[in-house]
């Protein structure tokens, strides 16, 4: 008794936690069933219709599907949007495994002078923020004449630095005796890396391909930056645009938007935990 | 601590299965409400054509189908009773001064009294003295009436001695006027009626009638060319407005054009005609599809909207009531609250009102 006492006020502790967390959810949740005229009452403060501050409820006063239908019915631009998320994100995904499993196998197997000295630096690439390489990125996919195109995303994401460095501590994992058995056998690099990396590196992959899907699906600066044309954006890039009126269609979208980096993190959960605890860096 | 973890495994496939699942299910969730969407905008939302506002002068052209007239209209009869031997002209005919009009018979003598020229003469003296007398006349009306009577006194006068010089000259009359023929009663191997039988000539060129409303008459000024159509051709030459009548009970307007060409006319023949008009420069002007009625003078356009947001452009109708100053078949100008660039709603799918999300035309 004296047990279970114990333990429910860490319970209720991180309970209240875990709905401060939940909360800006529940709040998409709900606004995306709210009449458009309770959205106005409730959040024309923040909004910028009028002055105040937004008054939510925890549940809509009426629940509407309206806004669910306008979008997935009626506004056909929608779907552009995030048929253009897909197109930047998914190749931006297949590169950089393509790209950075090699790079990660030789960081990790291979033997060459140098070798650290450019790990360190893939290590200082992978930490600089985006701000800060944005000029010289822009410059760069000018003078090739990528900017205004999805290219202008992909490109730059699949030589990312981070998918390199995850596979690289996962690579590093693999026993080196197996390696020195597969020679023995008379198996090649190649053959090495393809038969006993790649199956034993999966993990690894898997984690640094959902990690790099969850960056590219939210990412908001580069599409901002290198995208001009309105119709190219992606789904993350939306919110700027959110008014009152357009408010329920807005969460729903987001809802949506939502709905594949959930699925993808629920299928992969136990590979981006893995992942995470790698680089130990935490998204 | 093996098993465990192998049995963490083996309850994570059916769930990580089915989270698979879902993500396929998802995108094809998402294909198909692609497919849908599109489908349903475009059965939902009207397709419109733009036009868009311009500066210019209205096409105030007119056109139409007038009727060829005759100008006065006199009735030349023979001074004598006798045998026409043959007629040289027909009904419709433009006669000139001089042109051979008919031939008496003069193989046989018959009765009839000669005509000197004194006669003329004195009818010539009786004009110039009308003449002289209408630059000072108190009434100026009766002068003037007097005058038109002098000259057809004279005209009839050299008419009549034309048929007697033409006895004594082998027969044939010759005209003494220029006109149309409208009607003639004599013919070959008949005889004359003196006084009775004769020639109906319109005198000068045949004229041009046109009939118009009195709103359109508005529009048309003495000395406007009016071009005419033949089969469907343009002629060379113009015909010139001469007069413009007041609206009778019907509000029609008579518009009477004179014909310089000289070129044969059937009096009762129709013809089509344009007078070609250019109106003042309006400001304000928009393609006439764009101006939408909403009752007997209110009138608006339906100007498109656009809304850059970041799932596209998005489109919908505003309406802006107009002041309708004047129109032609393709503009219209117009007062009103109308930005030079506004995008105007020409035509549509489907009735289209105030507020309603739109589609725009490819191309436009």
């Amino acid at each position: 008794m004296k047990a279970n006492r114990k333990r429910l006020l860490p319970l209720a502790i991180l309970f209240l936690l875990a709905l401060v967390v939940w909360l800006p959810l529940w709040t998409l949740l709900t606004g995306a069933l709210t009449p458009t005229s309770e959205i106005k009452e409730r959040l024309s403060g923040v909004l910028g219709a009028s002055e105040g501050l937004a008054q939510w409820r925890f549940l809509p006063d009426r629940i509407t599907f309206r806004h669910v239908v306008e979008l997935l019915l009626d506004t056909p631009e929608f779907f552009r949007v995030f048929w253009n998320s897909c197109i930047q994100v998914f190749p931006a995904v297949a590169g950089q495994v393509l790209v950075g499993a090699p790079a990660a196998w030789a960081f990790s197997q291979l033997r060459f002078r140098g070798r650290k000295t450019l790990f360190r630096l893939y290590i200082v690439l992978m930490i600089l923020p985006f701000q800060v390489t944005m000029a010289s990125s822009y410059i760069v996919l000018s003078d090739l004449s990528l900017i205004d195109t999805p290219w202008a995303i992909i490109l730059p994401s699949m030589f990312s630095a981070f998918p390199v460095f995850i596979m690289t501590k996962f690579f590093a994992g693999i026993p080196r005796e197996m390696m020195e058995a597969a020679r023995m056998d008379g198996a090649n690099e190649w053959a090495i890396f393809l038969r006993i990396g790649l199956p034993l590196g999966l993990p690894g992959i898997l984690s640094a391909a959902l990690l790099g899907f969850v960056e590219g699906w939210n990412a908001v600066e580069q599409p901002v930056t290198f995208l001009k044309t309105a119709s190219l954006l992606p789904l993350s890039a939306f919110l700027p645009a959110t008014t009152v009126e357009n408010a329920g269609v807005t969460f729903v979208c987001a809802v949506i938007a939502l709905l594949p980096a959930v699925l993808i993190f629920l299928f992969g959960q136990q590979y981006l935990e893995q992942g995470i605890v790698a680089s130990g860096i935490k998204e | 601590m093996e098993d465990t973890n192998r049995s963490a495994c083996a309850a994570a496939k059916p769930f990580k299965k089915r989270i698979g699942r879902a993500i396929l299910w998802f995108f094809a969730g998402m294909i198909v409400l692609t497919f849908v969407s599109r489908a349903a905008s475009d059965a939902l939302k009207a397709k419109v054509s733009v036009g868009y506002v311009s500066t210019s002068s209205l096409d105030q052209s007119l056109n139409g189908t007038g009727t060829w007239t005759a100008g006065e209209t006199l009735l030349f009869t023979t001074y004598y009773t006798r045998r026409i031997t043959k007629v040289y002209v027909q009904p419709g005919q433009a006669i000139e001064e001089g042109a051979p009009l008919f031939a008496y018979d003069v193989s046989t003598v018959s009765g009839g009294k000669s005509v000197t020229d004194r006669k003329v003469r004195a009818a010539q003296k009786a004009l110039d003295l009308a003449n002289a007398n209408l630059e000072n006349a108190a009434d100026p009306a009766y002068a003037q009436a007097v005058v038109e009577s002098a000259e057809r006194a004279l005209l009839f006068a050299r008419f009549t001695y034309a048929q007697t010089y033409a006895l004594q000259n082998g027969g044939v009359v010759c005209a003494t006027f220029s006109g149309t023929l409208l009607s003639c009663d004599l013919s070959a191997g008949k005889a004359s009626s003196a006084g009775e039988s004769g020639l109906e000539i319109s005198l000068g060129a045949p004229q041009f009638l046109i009939c118009v409303s009195a709103k359109e008459a508005e529009r048309i000024s003495i000395g406007d060319a009016v071009c005419l159509y033949c089969d469907g051709r343009q002629e060379d030459e113009t015909a010139e407005v001469v007069s413009v009548s007041t609206p009778d009970t019907d509000a029609n307007v008579e518009v009477l054009c004179r014909d310089e060409s000289g070129k044969t006319r059937v009096i009762g023949s129709e013809q089509d005609w344009k007078i070609r008009k250019q109106s003042e420069q309006y400001g304000t002007c928009v393609p006439i599809e764009a101006l939408r009625q909403s009752g007997a003078d209110a009138y608006y356009v339906l100007v498109l909207t656009e809304k850059q947001t970041i799932l596209g452009e998005q489109f919908a109708a505003e309406k802006v009531g107009v002041t309708l100053i004047a129109h032609d078949d393709s503009h219209a100008a117009v007062e009103g609250g109308l930005d030079g660039d506004a995008k105007l709603i020409t035509t549509c799918s489907k009735e289209v009102q105030d507020g309603d999300l739109v589609v725009k035309n490819d191309g436009d």
